[in-house]
């Protein structure tokens, strides 16, 4: 049944397929080198790098408004530019591929048409040498910038870091110039935020320029909690690496391990065992929960409220238990399995999740109460940091922040994953755009979880959780897979291209959500004063360990 | 004669180490019970390892803050800088000198009470710049400048609101403000000047939580924006000396509030029972004073656990036109009814 309605989807799909890929082909002709459907949903086009900029300026017309992604990839012989769209309205994705040539890798900036494109051309630039003409402020990203070389090109050679800081030190001893004061006007104030500052939320930076407490700039600074994580992946087996997704976003580790299996599934072909899939979207929606609890509770910390943190990571803590009793572990769970998972849940685990659901929406009545009637809290966040809708989607911003602005995208709806198409939920929006609606978008959000779980647990079925079609040996096809999920805090996709021969991943992307709505955040929050960007910052929900991976 | 100034100056002597003890006392008490206090709040249960229920804590904690390392930041002004802590300090204990906790039991009663409570209570701002500016950091001259503009917004109603009683009593001495909550009506419900006096009870209660600076009104160390404000860079015992003359600002401010509106010593039943009692009287009135004190302190408490922070600019203009109104109203309120 389901697999003829896909099937149908196919046929569907294609038809409509054909009409955007002849279109592309009647317009550039011989510059499409390829243009094909890879399956429902998702477009290929491969083109020589000269010719992206009309190509994307095409589709943007077209309806792609949406830049989800830009890797690069260095295949030895040439390089690659891959560029993942989504298109809204169309609910489509392509994926263009731009060839460029190894010695000389340079291709247009996107940046005039997407700005999403300002930090992912950054980190490509960063981590792969290539240089994209045209960008506004090309210089590294993740990486300090004394650092000589281009890490994921395939003939890197590692040094010490030591040897990389050479020269850090005196970088930091020269001052930032600040152009004096004209006439009549105020003398403005470096203040560096970061990176050991109680509001960072980790290792982020911000170099924020002040005309007394009014915010005049912010110049985020990341890459101090880099690992190399996507290296890292191209020298393990495509099993080693799952326990490192946990630790990208390590507050909500099973939506991680979710985004890397399904790549990996979709390249070995494999079909999950059904109880599996259940599971997984129990699992998912938990992590979800946990994730916008803790939010809650940082959030309450950086205004002062410290008894709403303890309140938070109390209910958070029911989560832990119950991801303790599935996988032994309470934060980095690793628990799923390209397949399926890694066992079943243990006896008895059902019924403590009833329970969980039954207590938790008692416990956010208090919630409730003691933010909505909280004047100052409304006070504080009532229109403070208004982002526009338009403004949001040019800058990638995906998630519950693109939703506080009122626009109704969620990757579960509009790109249904797993089996998320089966269940009932409304995606929450809030139309105001600002830190108010932020926050109450992934209050509510959680009540919209609950009915997820609710659903799932009625139809959960019995059987395996494993597949027994996964070799012991990963060795996928040649081909590459991208992964979008809707995680907690927006968009999570991992890239993964395996080169048929290795039993690691060729090269592994990962497009975070936070890195992305990161990038949006001086954009709304310049031009309010230091107590509003520090709630502005916190509304962003960032995880350092997944924005410098 | 030489005798006569000796004993004065043995008199004075003697009030001063009373205050002085009275105070690090109840400090060392509060550091404890605000730990405690709101530890129950968020639902945990806070320190509970020195000693039973972790009272000795503040012990514990005294002795790790005198044994680090005291560091000086090389770029501060190493005189503003070390001078700070000290002034902060003493500027604290020098309204508790105008203080009474018991009939008598003053350390000075001078004339002008009120007056000079308002007057050396603001100078501890001072201190606050000097450790902002001497710090040469951008938090803390930032926290230093938050402090220096809600005293000045603060200062104001509170003063004003402090009026109405003035006029009520006719002197501005700490002694007579009690004296005159002595009584009660029907022998039960006590006459202090939280009834006669409500809406200045409410500024009053609210400029004093600014001036404290305790959440809400929390700005000059809000650690979520300016990491901890003009103290940033402290660290030991000068650190210590910043928290101890915090709270003794909590003592006093809430000693304060309930001289000038929870009748002091006086509680209804129990005054006029032990009013013939010698000595036995004296205890009873200090009871009841630290009782009623450690209400307020509770209260206090509880806001803290309760709300978030305020914004800068909310704070300004909450304090110059929300509250400096209600106390002038209040002052206008009080001279037509008692003219009449």
């Amino acid at each position: 049944m389901a697999e003829e309605k896909a099937q149908e989807e196919v046929e569907e799909q294609e038809e409509a397929k054909h009409e955007l890929l002849e279109e592309l082909r009647s317009s550039f002709g011989e510059k499409i080198l390829q243009a094909r459907l890879l399956r429902p949903r998702r477009l290929q086009v491969r083109i020589k790098g000269e010719d992206l900029y009309p190509v994307a300026e095409f589709l943007k017309g077209a309806g792609f408004d949406h830049l989800s992604c830009i890797s690069g990839v260095d295949y030895q012989e040439h390089m690659e530019a891959v560029y993942h769209l989504w298109s809204y309205s169309r609910r489509e994705l392509i994926q263009i591929n731009a060839e460029l040539p190894r010695d000389n890798p340079e291709i247009a900036s996107l940046v005039p048409l997407y700005r999403a494109a300002d930090w992912h051309e950054r980190e490509a630039y960063d981590m792969l040498g290539i240089v994209f003409k045209g960008h506004p402020n090309l210089k590294r990203m993740l990486l300090p910038e004394t650092f000589e070389g281009h890490p994921l090109r395939k003939d890197f050679k590692t040094q010490p870091m030591s040897w990389y800081l050479e020269g850090e030190a005196e970088m930091w001893e020269t001052p930032v110039e600040v152009s004096p004061p004209e006439d009549g006007e105020t003398e403005v104030m470096v203040l560096n935020i970061g990176p050991q500052h109680p509001s960072t939320h980790g290792v982020a930076r911000l170099v924020t320029t002040l005309s007394g407490e009014t915010v005049v700039k912010i110049e985020p600074v990341i890459g101090y909690l880099h690992r190399g994580v996507e290296k890292i992946a191209e020298m393990r087996t495509y099993q080693q690496f799952l326990p490192l997704t946990d630790r990208t976003d390590y507050i909500s580790s099973i939506t991680n391990n979710l985004a890397y299996v399904l790549a990996v599934e979709e390249l070995l072909g494999v079909r999950v065992p059904e109880r599996a899939e259940y599971l997984r979207v129990i699992l998912s929606e938990l992590q979800r929960i946990a994730n916008h609890l803790m939010f809650i509770a940082a959030f309450g910390a950086d205004l002062g409220a410290w008894t709403v943190m303890m309140y938070g990571f109390r209910e958070r803590e029911m989560v832990l238990d119950l991801m303790e009793q599935v996988s032994g572990q309470r934060l980095l769970y690793n628990f799923l399995r390209i397949g399926g998972l890694k066992e079943d849940v243990p006896p008895g685990w059902e019924d403590n999740l009833r329970n969980f659901l039954r207590v938790l929406p008692e416990r956010l009545a208090d919630y409730e109460t003691y933010f909505f009637n909280n004047e100052i809290f409304i006070k504080r966040c009532e229109g403070v940091g208004v982002l526009e809708p338009e403004l949001a989607i040019d800058l990638g911003v995906t998630g519950p922040m693109l939703r506080a602005s009122g626009v109704a995208r969620d990757v579960r709806r509009d790109d249904p994953y797993s089996i998320y198409d089966r269940f009932d939920f409304e995606v929450v929006t809030e139309e105001a755009g600002d830190t108010l609606a932020r926050f109450k978008v992934r209050f509510r959000e959680i009540f919209e979880s609950l009915r997820i779980i609710e659903q799932a647990l009625e139809d959960l079925p019995e059987g395996e959780v494993r597949s027994p079609d996964v070799p012991k040996v990963i060795r996928p096809p040649r081909g590459e897979a991208y992964s979008r999920i809707e995680a907690p805090k927006g968009e999570l996709a991992y890239y993964v291209v395996s080169d048929g021969k290795s039993t690691s991943p060729y090269r592994l992307k990962i497009r975070s959500p936070a890195f992305c709505n990161l990038s949006a955040f001086p954009h709304y929050a310049t031009g309010e004063i230091i107590p509003d960007m520090i709630v502005n910052f916190a509304s962003v929900d960032i995880v350092m360990g997944e924005i410098d991976r | 004669m030489v005798n006569e100034m000796l004993l004065q100056v043995l008199q004075g002597l003697i009030a001063v180490v009373a205050v002085i003890l009275f105070l690090s006392l109840n400090v060392l008490f509060l550091t404890w019970m605000e730990r405690k206090v709101i530890a129950r709040i968020h639902v945990r249960y806070g320190p509970n390892r020195a000693g039973p229920y972790g009272l000795l804590q503040p012990i514990a904690d005294m002795l790790k803050l005198l044994t680090k390392e005291d560091i000086v930041p090389e770029r501060a002004d190493r005189l503003v800088y070390n001078l700070a802590p000290v002034v902060a300090f003493l500027f604290a204990l020098m309204p508790a000198a105008a203080i009474g906790i018991g009939s008598g039991l003053i350390a000075a009663d001078i004339g002008v009470g009120v007056l000079y409570i308002a007057a050396v209570a603001s100078l501890s701002t001072l201190a606050v710049l000097m450790a902002a500016w001497g710090s040469n950091n951008k938090y803390s001259l930032l926290g230093g400048m938050r402090t220096a503009a809600q005293s000045l917004s603060y200062e104001i109603p509170l003063v004003l609101s402090m009026i109405g009683i003035v006029a009520i009593v006719g002197s501005l001495s700490t002694q007579d403000i009690v004296a005159a909550q002595s009584q009660a009506w029907f022998g039960i419900i006590p006459k202090w000047f939280i009834f006669y006096q409500p809406l200045a009870f409410i500024v009053f209660f609210t400029a004093v939580v600014a001036e404290m600076g305790r959440i809400p009104f929390d700005l000059p160390e809000s650690e979520s924006e300016l990491v901890a404000g003009f103290h940033t860079e402290y660290s030991g015992m000068k650190f210590a000396m910043f928290m101890f003359a915090e709270y003794i600002h909590f003592v006093v401010g809430s000693a304060l509030v309930v001289t000038l509106f929870l009748g002091g010593w006086h509680l209804p039943v129990i005054s006029p029972l032990v009013a013939e009692l010698g000595w036995v009287k004296y205890l009873v009135q200090v009871a009841i004073f630290v009782a009623k004190m450690y209400l307020v302190i509770f209260v206090l408490m509880w806001v803290r656990g309760t709300l978030t922070r305020t914004k800068v600019d909310h704070v300004l203009s909450y304090g110059w036109k929300g509250l400096l109104p209600l106390a002038l109203a209040n002052v206008v309120i009080t001279g037509v009814v008692l003219s009449i």
